[in-house]
């Protein structure tokens, strides 16, 4: 059970579930009360089990759950959560980008701008959404949705979930990294309220692309990451599958965000993860979103401007000396 | 064998009186080689320089005073081996803190901030830690507060991977820094050399009002491993270099070193006013 990854662990939790029906089964044909008996008591150590492990989740248990094939997409919370959805599409320059959704929502009873990065989740819907790999036209839509939602004074709600910007010899071409870098610039000093939850993988620059903003949330078991944890296994062990590694040293989870003070709070998940009860996420998700929009909303554009322009300026860990290093040789 | 006979297969040459050119292979004579800022005068092939190098190229003479220099980084994450390099870089005779070296100068007797980058310190590859970060932030709160413009090198392999998630945000830091100038008329210049990859061309790399970049410079979101595992199509033969970008419309121009401090001089006649 120690060795196991979550993935592992849900596997045996399966097989699990089947003897207990089984044993359930065999109690309510038979009126075997040893075998009723028995199944309640692995339903009792089932959910010991389940506790335990998820006290225990690794980095790399934390970016297999934030990848889970059932983790919920930004559609996923938008069925769950908005009264009212209405999809713009188009970058007004080349095309639409299926890895992003973007358009009016409706909320708690408030009116936002709501952009999220999308996954797909049958073979052809993920070759539509190219995997969740934003493409520049898509960096394009959600800013122009973000330039839209200023003028129109409504508030900015962004859902990450990306293994990064897509590298491919089209998005070179129409400026990929341009794309991003207008968004950073851009987003730094937008006329409006903004708050970026990381609700699956935070894939460095291309998740950063839309996460720049007066609150950063993190769902409990997703990631955020420099670099792909393999990425990084295979520049410093040159051996990509060594990403448990690499996501440990590199302190992916929302809880090490949090400790590094690069994030604003951290959204409970249910025991076992999103996927397994979705309403929940959700709710916890709207609730936390909800309390920080609020504040925000109490400021003025002057005073948010100003706020977010001090945060920014404050990122990074240095110190006020060269001691350190000079003595170290 | 008589002694005359030995001497004359071994001619006297000085050590490193010449340099063999990684583009093309001639062998150069290693005086016309630094005379020409490193540029083979064969195949025309920019080697890398270092920020000094750039400095002296670059700023009127003895204009360069550098700043920056008393802050260092705090390996937030006890990185395996980030230690280490911290410590070479800054055992470097030149007491730096960081790849990026930034100080006020002057370009043809015009004010100016610089802010270079170095590919070689600390084998960091001229990556953004939080140490870069700040010095950029400087280098633009500088900018604004003496109303000078800010020119910048980039040579960088993107965000700094040992401090985590920390370096990602330096990319959002050094955009706003970007920001706060386009907020007002002083000039932002970026020059792109070899390499400019990663999350430096994903943030203020990416963000000059003009943007030049040397030939034949690598320029790329993605690194070079990356980019040949995602392919999924045919690549051009100029992919991921300056002239490719210019093709796209992602830069302004590419131009040769020996004309770039005549372009940044032009560039800012352009744009500030004459009394300056």
């Amino acid at each position: 059970m120690e060795d196991m990854t979550i993935i592992e662990f849900e596997t045996f939790l399966v097989e699990l579930d089947k003897n207990i029906a089984k044993l359930k089964s065999v109690a309510s044909r038979e009126g075997d009360t040893a075998a009723s008996n028995e199944a309640k008591q692995l339903t009792k150590e089932r959910a010991q089990l389940v506790e335990k492990f998820f006290r225990k989740l690794t980095a790399w248990d934390k970016v297999l759950l934030a990848r889970h094939k059932d983790r919920p997409y930004t559609l996923d919370y938008v069925a769950a959560l908005c009264d009212d959805f209405l999809e713009l599409h188009g970058d007004r320059a080349f095309g639409d980008d299926g890895a992003v959704v973007g358009g009016f929502a409706r909320m708690s009873g408030r009116s936002l701008m709501l952009i999220g990065q999308q996954k797909g989740r049958d073979l052809k819907e993920r070759q539509r959404r190219n995997f969740g790999y934003m493409k520049p036209e898509g960096y394009r839509k959600a800013l122009r949705l973000m330039e839209m939602a200023e003028r129109f004074s409504r508030p900015v709600l962004t859902f990450i979930d990306t293994p990064g910007a897509d590298p491919n010899v089209p998005s070179e071409q129409r400026g990929i990294s341009e794309a991003i870098a207008r968004n950073l610039r851009e987003m730094s000093v937008l006329k409006t309220p903004t708050v970026a939850v990381v609700v699956g993988e935070g894939g460095s620059g291309g998740a950063l692309g839309l996460a720049v903003a007066d609150r950063v949330l993190m769902l409990e078991h997703s990631f955020y990451s420099v670099i792909a944890p393999e990425g990084c296994a295979s520049i410093l062990y040159r051996d990509a599958t060594r990403g448990a590694d690499a996501a440990k040293a590199m302190r992916v989870t929302a809880q090490d965000a949090l400790e590094l003070g690069l994030i604003d709070e951290i959204i409970p998940e249910p025991l076992g993860g999103a996927h397994l009860d979705i309403a929940t996420t959700a709710e916890n998700l709207e609730k936390v979103v909800t309390k920080h929009l609020d504040v925000l909303a109490g400021l003025s554009v002057d005073d948010l401007i100003d706020q977010r322009a001090k945060r920014l300026r404050a990122l990074g860990k240095f110190e006020n000396s060269v001691e350190r290093w000079r003595t170290a040789g | 064998m008589p002694d005359w006979f030995k001497r004359s297969k071994s001619p006297e040459v000085p050590e490193g009186a010449f340099v063999k050119c990684t583009g093309c292979n001639a062998i150069l004579v290693t005086k016309d080689f630094e005379r020409d800022n490193k540029v083979c005068p064969r195949c025309g092939h920019h080697h890398p320089l270092s920020a000094d190098e750039r400095i002296a190229m670059l700023a009127d003479e003895d204009s360069f005073e550098e700043f920056g220099n008393d802050i260092s980084a705090t390996d937030p994450l006890a990185f395996p081996g980030y230690a280490q390099k911290l410590t070479t870089g800054h055992a470097d005779e030149s007491g730096r803190n960081d790849g990026l070296v930034t100080g006020r100068a002057s370009i043809s007797s015009r004010p100016v901030v610089l802010a270079i980058s170095d590919f070689q310190w600390g084998r960091l590859a001229g990556t953004m830690g939080s140490v870069f970060g700040e010095k950029f932030a400087i280098a633009t709160d500088i900018a604004l507060e003496e109303n000078r413009p800010l020119i910048t090198f980039c040579a960088s392999g993107g965000a700094r991977m040992q401090e985590g998630l920390v370096s990602l945000m330096q990319m959002a830091k050094t955009s706003h820094a970007v920001a706060k100038l386009r907020a007002t008329n002083i000039p932002y210049i970026v020059v792109l050399t070899h390499p400019s990859t990663g999350g430096a061309v994903a943030s203020y790399a990416s963000l000059g009002d003009v943007i030049f970049a040397e030939p034949g410079a690598t320029v790329a979101l993605s690194g070079e491993r990356v980019a040949a595992q995602a392919q999924t199509q045919k690549v051009p033969a100029n992919y991921r270099t300056a002239e490719f970008a210019l093709e796209h419309g992602m830069i302004d121009r590419v131009v040769h070193r020996r004309d770039i401090q005549s372009y940044i001089a032009r560039t800012l006649l352009f744009m500030q006013s004459p009394s300056k």
